[in-house]
């Protein structure tokens, strides 16, 4: 059984591997200005259920690299890859598969037997990500300029970050998650894929019920989830926080679940690597 | 009224008497009852290939289009009920013929080296057998898998893989529970 700790040990590794792609694409493009490539770093995120705090021992970790404007998606699939194979242990690094066609675009591998997703995204307003280790991606002008995929990339770990940050005690969400996350699986309700509920649709309707219930304990917050959701009013949406009006003409940038899926009426579009796209429903 | 909102509604139930302290904390989580008790006939899916990269690949898309499936079958005017298992299961296999390549195609567990459940490394010691029964059914192009009768290997029948090597074979499979529409 792996630590925790290990999983951050392998983050520390990819945030370096990170920094050194952002350095050799920083060169390539502008090799007259040292303080640009002084300068320059990538900042690796996490999302899903690693970010959530919600992890089992053989959870995979979802993460996500973002890089200042001059860093394109093309760059990364060039060369991430080669450098991940080279900066790791060596044979740390096994069944690698990139994906570019996918509807959120994707590397994915297993790092020392930990598998991970890892998604891209630049900032096309920025040239210099802040050294801030606080810095993050709540800021809704971070989304200018990008397409739709690098808006797909960037909003798994915006919401991740939003769920986290709206529920009133997160170590009793996460307690409460793992309990729904368990029965949902022991009834074999649980998988984006086939339609059901994923990780990050089940994350928002706890979290949902932990805001109305603050101070409740883990246990009670189990059984509120069940007479809440039971007479919820769907298609009515399990909003969060109120829908604020991004600077952007995008979607909706506000987690939410509008309705559980029935089969054949699903709002849940196909997404083939990651649980994300349940949350930006239109 | 939807699967979901069954489990929701069965998962009240059982709370409100955990927390009056009537019922353990275990009885919540009871594993469900896909495969043993929840229909009487089933669906199975196969893809298989035979190198590990190509399966990756293969397999994604083939899970990716089994939700495309079930909406289908649905639709058909003898299924009233079609609920995909929300996990496939990866198995690896070793055999030494053509011949036996196309029983593994067809289904056959004859020839398994080693089974996963995808996705879900935390429960995969659960359930590593699964027996699945089908009927005939008029879906061209399904591959279907005549479960519950046990396949004896009969290697003296098989001519040898020429190369002498074991042959690597690669499937997972997807089942799909099936309640059909009342007769006429």
């Amino acid at each position: 059984m792996l630590i925790p700790s290990y999983r951050h040990q392998v983050l520390a590794s990819l945030q370096n591997i990170t920094d050194a792609f952002v350095r050799k694409v920083a060169l390539e493009k502008e090799p007259n200005n040292p303080v640009l490539i002084r300068d320059a770093r990538g900042k690796v995120f996490t999302y899903g259920s690693f970010r959530l705090g919600v992890f089992g021992p053989g959870s995979d970790i979802d993460a996500l690299v973002v890089a200042p404007r001059y860093v394109t998606r093309d760059n990364y699939f060039e060369y991430f890859p080669d450098l991940l194979r080279e900066m790791a242990p060596p044979g740390s690094i096994e069944e690698m598969a990139v994906v570019t066609d996918a509807f959120v675009p994707i590397i994915k591998f297993e790092y020392s037997g930990i598998s991970i997703d890892l998604i891209f995204s630049r900032i096309a307003t920025l040239k210099q990500l802040p050294a801030d280790p606080k810095w993050n991606l709540k800021d809704n002008n971070l989304l200018r300029g990008l397409d739709e995929a690098e808006l797909r990339s960037l909003n798994g770990t915006r919401v991740t970050d939003d769920i986290i940050n709206l529920v009133p005690e997160p170590t009793t969400f996460r307690l409460a998650l793992r309990a729904i996350k368990l029965w949902a699986q022991r009834k074999a309700i649980y998988a984006n894929i086939m339609g059901f509920p994923g990780g990050v649709a089940w994350a928002m309707l706890v979290a949902r019920v932990c805001q109305l219930y603050p101070k409740a304990a883990g246990a009670v917050i189990v059984h509120k989830f069940f007479h809440l959701m039971r007479r919820w009013p769907w298609p009515q949406p399990v909003l969060l926080k109120a829908v604020d009006d991004g600077p952007l003409q995008v979607r909706v940038w506000n987690p939410k679940v509008r309705s559980l899926p029935h089969f054949g009426v699903s709002i849940y579009s196909y997404h083939p690597l990651s649980s994300t796209k349940a949350t930006n429903i239109t | 009224m939807s699967l979901i909102h069954q489990e929701l509604e069965a998962g009240t139930i059982i709370t409100d008497q955990i927390l009056f302290n009537k019922r353990p904390w275990k009885d919540l989580f009871v594993k469900h009852s896909f495969f043993t008790n929840d229909f009487k006939y089933y669906l199975s899916v196969t893809c298989s290939s035979k190198t590990k990269e190509a399966h990756r690949v293969w397999s994604g898309f083939v899970e990716s289009k089994v939700r495309v499936l079930v909406q289908n079958l649905e639709r058909h005017q003898s299924i009233s009920l079609a609920r995909p298992f929300n996990k496939g299961y990866d198995r690896a296999h070793s055999c030494s013929n053509d011949a036996e390549v196309d029983r593994i195609q067809n289904g056959s567990l004859a020839f398994v080296t080693k089974e996963t459940k995808t996705a879900d490394p935390k429960v995969k010691t659960e359930d590593q057998v699964v027996q699945t029964k089908t009927e005939p059914m008029d879906t061209a192009g399904m591959k279907k898998e005549e479960g519950g009768e046990d396949e004896k290997v009969k290697l003296e029948d098989a001519e040898p893989h020429a190369s002498g090597e074991p042959l690597e074979v690669y499937t997972t499979n997807h089942y799909i529970g099936l309640v059909l529409a009342e007769g006429k």
